[in-house]
């Protein structure tokens, strides 16, 4: 007899922030074990704990928050983004080479992080549907008005993969193969014009193709990254044994938190995590497939899924010496305050169209209110029902 | 349907692409570890030597007539037309007033910038330079002697060799066995500077310090003497 097990999407919905902080635990142990030997060992690991905690909250608190609230209030939080990311350039602060931060007092805030989660709403309220193709020039607009300031920040990085997001919507909502094709054409142009304008970043990928090249300049960092990992081979080292990531990784707590997760847990900690993001982005596609579910909150859901593969995917690869330098941090496992409540209010919010939301509704009779845009179906742990 | 079928095109494409993650991981934690490990620390880790202190020369009152002192110079290492970055520049001026700019044309690579830091000043300038690829704090041995040109005639001269201090004439070469001493060994590594890294510093074999070796006769013997060869 065939034996398959069936998650219930309660279930679902619970496990999701189990593993946003088992993620953010494992995310505490890397930043510990970069510091290690440091003046102040614990002082990132205990304010990332903090972070950790309020990451915590805000996604269950953003999960409890009917979805049709959000898509109701989208105006205002894209009015709230672009305030916060189009005054960057005046009240920022420089760290890095990048104006990507507000100063509060002790704690720095990057608004690119938080606004992820309003980025991905607006884009899937105003994808082109079939009777609204001229939507697409709308979320093209939209999302062009969204990157530009990251891009002036400079964060090519983070720039990357709202163009990313953008493109997951697009291709998800079933946008026609021309809109893609041209879209993946200006990114090819787009690509080249950057690549002659900035030297640093040809000689990236020059490091990539031909690390021995240069070993002291374009392809040190990647070295390093092999060399890290390598050093922390199937079982890894002590949590004070990550001496390679402390001495010779840029960032590592942050940029590099995946070689220093490497050096300290090894191959098979890094299976452990893997795995663990693997099931969270399972958890968030099986969520999306729920009967009933609207296209908009389905698109949210699996939209958000790609943004935390793609995103990890991308740091990781960098760290494996796959792909050239980004400065891309690794969700729920870099240090960083704004990211993990970024990412906490994105899950929140996928909870939250997964039908999380609407959890003090009655649980079968009482259908749920409409989406904004009126294609709303009710969803009550599979049970759909549809709007009169 | 379609929206579904776009979903596993996309999860099929970041599967592979996991697959390929775990396989490099892999790769890097088994079969290819050996061989990064070797390539990295071939460019990180560097032995050097440790020189004996020389020994002195003392008279037979075991009044010193010959030691050796260490100085550390500021240098400044660059292609010819490199200058300091106005950062650097800036920095360097504030701690060093009496620093000397580096030359654009017609100079040696090396360029000199400062002689004889104080050991407060190294540690002042200490963050600077392991900033820069091109500062650089090198140290010098140097003998010391008596102001006396007969007696210095006596001793003779020393030559560095590969960071050792030699005996090339006179006292200084007759003992030289003696006062040189055996030199140590250590093992450091380094940043892409070529800069030490902080706590890195570890010792493989002690410096044997030379002896000191004491003549049968005074000072003033010995100035007798010269003047009179």
């Amino acid at each position: 007899m065939k034996m398959q097990y069936e998650p219930r999407p309660d279930q679902l919905r619970r496990m999701v922030p189990i593993l946003y902080f088992l993620l953010g635990i494992f995310g505490l142990l890397t930043i510990a074990a970069s510091q290690y030997g440091g003046e102040a060992p614990l002082h990132l690991p205990l304010r990332q704990g903090l972070f950790l905690l309020l990451g915590s909250a805000l996604l269950l608190g953003s999960a409890q928050i009917p979805f049709a609230w959000y898509q109701r209030n989208c105006c205002r939080f894209w009015l709230l983004s672009m305030g916060l990311l189009y005054l960057l350039p005046f009240f920022g602060v420089r760290l890095n080479g990048m104006r990507g931060w507000f100063r509060l007092g002790e704690f720095l805030l990057q608004p690119s992080e938080l606004t992820k989660a309003f980025f991905l709403l607006t884009l899937v309220i105003c994808r082109p549907r079939r009777n609204r193709r001229y939507m697409f020039r709308i979320m093209l607009l939209s999302g062009a008005v969204w990157i530009f300031p990251i891009l002036f920040q400079p964060d090519f990085g983070t720039a990357a993969i709202y163009l990313a997001l953008f493109l997951s919507v697009l291709f998800l909502s079933g946008a026609n193969w021309k809109q893609l094709a041209g879209l993946i054409g200006a990114g090819g142009v787009a690509a080249f014009w950057f690549l002659m304008r900035y030297p640093y970043a040809r000689e990236r990928i020059m490091g990539i193709l031909h690390p021995d090249a240069d070993p002291l300049g374009a392809s040190w960092h990647i070295r390093q990254f092999v060399l890290t990992v390598a050093r922390g081979g199937f079982w890894g080292n002590r949590i004070d044994g990550a001496i390679w990531s402390y001495a010779y990784l840029p960032l590592p707590y942050n940029d590099s938190a995946f070689a220093t997760l490497a050096e300290c847990l090894g191959f098979c900690g890094v299976i452990l995590v893997l795995g663990l993001f693997t099931v969270l982005v399972a958890a968030l596609v099986r969520l999306s497939l729920q009967q009933g579910i609207s296209e908009t909150r389905r698109i949210f859901i699996q939209a958000a899924a790609v943004l935390v593969a793609v995103q990890s995917l991308v740091h990781i690869s960098v760290n494996l010496a796959l792909l050239p330098p980004t400065g891309l941090t690794l969700p729920l496992i870099s240090y960083g305050g704004s990211s993990l409540l970024g990412c906490g209010l994105l899950l929140g919010m996928a909870l939250s169209a997964a039908g999380a939301g609407n959890s003090h509704f009655p649980a079968s009779a009482e259908p749920l209110p409409p989406d904004a845009d009126g294609e709303t179906r009710c969803v009550d742990d599979g049970r759909a029902a549809r709007l009169p | 349907m379609k929206g579904r079928r776009r979903l596993i095109v996309l999860f099929v494409f970041l599967g592979l692409w996991l697959l390929v993650v775990v396989a490099r991981a892999f790769y890097l934690a088994g079969p290819g570890r050996a061989a990064a490990i070797r390539a990295g620390e071939k460019l990180a880790r560097q032995e050097g030597m440790i020189p004996a202190p020389r020994g002195r020369i003392v008279d037979c009152n075991r009044v010193p007539l010959a030691w050796t002192e260490r100085y550390f110079d500021l240098y400044w290492i660059g292609n010819e037309g490199d200058l300091p970055s106005e950062d650097e520049w800036r920095i360097l001026a504030e701690l060093l007033p009496a620093a000397r700019l580096p030359e654009r044309h017609g100079v040696e690579p090396l360029q000199l910038l400062y002689r004889q830091l104080a050991v407060s000043e190294v540690l002042k300038l200490e963050p600077v330079v392991k900033q820069s690829s091109r500062l650089k704090i090198l140290s010098r041995l140097e003998r010391i002697t008596v102001n006396s040109p007969a007696v210095r005639h006596l001793l003779g001269k020393v030559e560095e060799r590969d960071g050792v201090l030699c005996g090339i004439s006179g006292l200084e070469l007759e003992h030289d066995a003696r006062l040189r001493g055996e030199p140590g060994r250590f093992e450091v590594l380094l940043d892409r500077y070529r800069h030490w890294m902080e706590r890195s510093w570890k010792l493989l074999a002690e410096p044997l310090p030379g002896e000191d070796v004491q003549l049968n006769e005074s000072v003033t013997e010995l100035e007798a003497r010269g003047i009179n060869q």
